[in-house]
């Protein structure tokens, strides 16, 4: 499993370097560091995903003496320790800039940002491998930029339909703390990510190389 | 003599190909060849025996143990090469063998470092840029690190200029030094089965048509010779097929005892060479099997 993880930081080690130097962009462009964070794992999910895909490695993989599961699992987890990395490295960045630059509020981040950061990160990894063990690489990028799409129009819509009900909602909504939201956000994004975890074992299980 | 691989009644079907009702096993300490036209279903016997593909029906047991249950066990004891580059091709030798020396219980340093030297080849510049036959120089190194007890390969012939290729073989002949090695490897290049192989097993369109000891192969095949004015109805149903030409006929018998009983002295019978009863098989289409 080690080896597994490993393997994919070794694959996009050059993809690394880009990241941090967009996560250190977002940073000089002043924006929440939750962008920074999703943004960064959307990167490495997909990217972790797809060069899987593009060279015949899973008949090599296949071929070494380590089960279906732990390939897929290794992906899941190297999303969560990409999460985590990508946490240290905006945080860094805040003590950097605040420090050196003078550019924020206040030396570190707020957890709330960053926790959603990482639920950003889980639920797009949740949704993105299940479809790409699924479908291969070629049409999951359509799918994902249907899917995309459709939560664009779909908020559209929405929004259009329950127009005159957006004051009773943000009511209902008031009646909880943000800490009460971010705790049911979290546990709803974990039961996802673990339900996608599985699924995706079934789907590489059964999968013909 | 016991079998490394026991394939029993194997069935695996695709939208326009399929492996009908496979049987047959690997013997332990040998080199067993694996030959058939493109398309006769090599690649797909062979990923069935890794378990890279799910098969329909059947069962295949490696080293007595069933695949399906000791899936991680079984590979640990087998070594494998491709035909094609199947590892990721911007990783450098050092790299891959930090992501695969791990896996490995019995990985030998020793072993990798001395044939990564007998090789030459390149330790830190990335495999894109290696040449066909330096990859397979590499999937080699790769599975014999491990020093496995049994090592498949695909074609690992094909492509290769042919001094590589007899060095190729002269290394796998190295490693059959060893008694308790086992090779089974697929080519459509038959003379390389001559310098190696103790088995032959032949299929043909998804099915096994035999799987023998090639010497005992060569005895019961032949190429017989005649006139045409031999050749009725009833006599070419001894043959798996025949060529005819103005001045005779050539033709594949595959037992060549009763077509010394037939035609007697006759025809001229000479020993086949293993493309001579490829290029028969597959212009006869035969069915009987021995």
């Amino acid at each position: 499993m080690y080896s597994l993880i490993l393997k994919d930081f070794l694959m996009l080690k050059r993809m690394l370097l880009l990241i941090t130097g967009l996560i250190a962009l977002f940073y000089i462009l002043e924006n929440p560091p939750i962008f920074a964070i999703s943004f960064a794992g959307f990167l490495f999910v997909s990217s972790a995903g797809s060069f899987e895909d593009r060279s015949n490695s899973h008949i090599m993989l296949n071929s070494l003496p380590i089960n279906r599961k732990s390939i897929i699992s290794s992906k899941y987890i190297g999303a969560i320790i990409f999460g985590i990395f990508a946490i240290c490295l905006s945080t860094l960045f805040q003590v950097v800039f605040y420090f050196v630059f003078d550019a924020y509020d206040q030396p570190f981040p707020e957890v709330n940002q960053l926790l959603i950061g990482m639920l950003c990160i889980l639920l797009f990894t949740s949704i993105y491998f299940p479809i790409l063990y699924k479908f291969g690489e070629k049409y999951t990028r359509i799918i994902t930029m249907i899917i995309a799409v459709g939560i664009i129009v779909l908020g559209q819509i929405m929004m259009y339909l329950l127009k005159d009900k957006i004051s009773s909602i943000q009511l209902f909504l008031s009646q909880f703390t943000a800490t009460q939201l971010l705790l049911t956000g979290s546990v709803i994004t974990g039961l996802l990510f673990l339900l996608s975890w599985l699924c995706t074992i079934k789907i590489y299980e059964a999968k013909d190389f | 003599m016991t079998n490394v691989v026991e394939f029993n009644n194997v069935t695996k079907s695709f939208k326009n190909f399929s492996l009908d009702d496979v049987s047959f096993s690997i013997k332990k300490g040998y080199v067993t060849g694996f030959i058939g036209a493109n398309g006769a279903g090599k690649s797909t016997t062979i990923k069935l025996l890794m378990n890279l593909l799910r098969k329909d029906s059947g069962n295949i047991t490696i080293f007595g143990l069933d695949q399906d249950k000791h899936n991680q066990a079984i590979k640990e004891r087998i070594g494998f090469v491709y035909d094609e580059n199947c590892f990721y091709d911007t990783l450098s030798i050092r790299e891959l063998r930090k992501i695969i020396a791990p896996m490995y219980q019995k990985w030998n340093d020793n072993l990798f470092y001395k044939y990564l030297d007998q090789f030459s080849l390149p330790e830190k510049q990335p495999i894109k840029g290696f040449s066909k036959g330096m990859k397979m120089k590499m999937a080699i190194l790769f599975a014999i690190s491990h020093d496995p007890e049994f090592i498949i390969m695909d074609e690992p012939t094909s492509g290769l200029d042919p001094v590589f290729r007899r060095e190729v073989l002269e290394l796998l002949h190295e490693i059959m030094l060893d008694e308790q090695k086992t090779i089974f490897f697929s080519t459509h290049i038959t003379t390389d089965l001559d310098r190696i192989a103790d088995y032959i097993t032949y299929i043909h369109k998804g099915k096994i048509l035999f799987s023998k000891e090639r010497e005992e192969l060569l005895t019961e095949y032949g190429i017989v010779k005649g006139s045409n004015d031999l050749l009725d109805r009833d006599t070419e149903k001894e043959f798996v097929s025949i060529r005819k030409t103005n001045v005779g006929f050539e033709a594949l018998t595959s037992c060549v005892k009763k077509t010394k009983d037939i035609f007697g002295d006759e025809v001229l019978i000479e020993k086949p060479s293993l493309e001579d009863i490829m290029y028969y098989t597959n212009k006869g289409d035969l069915t009987c099997t021995l």
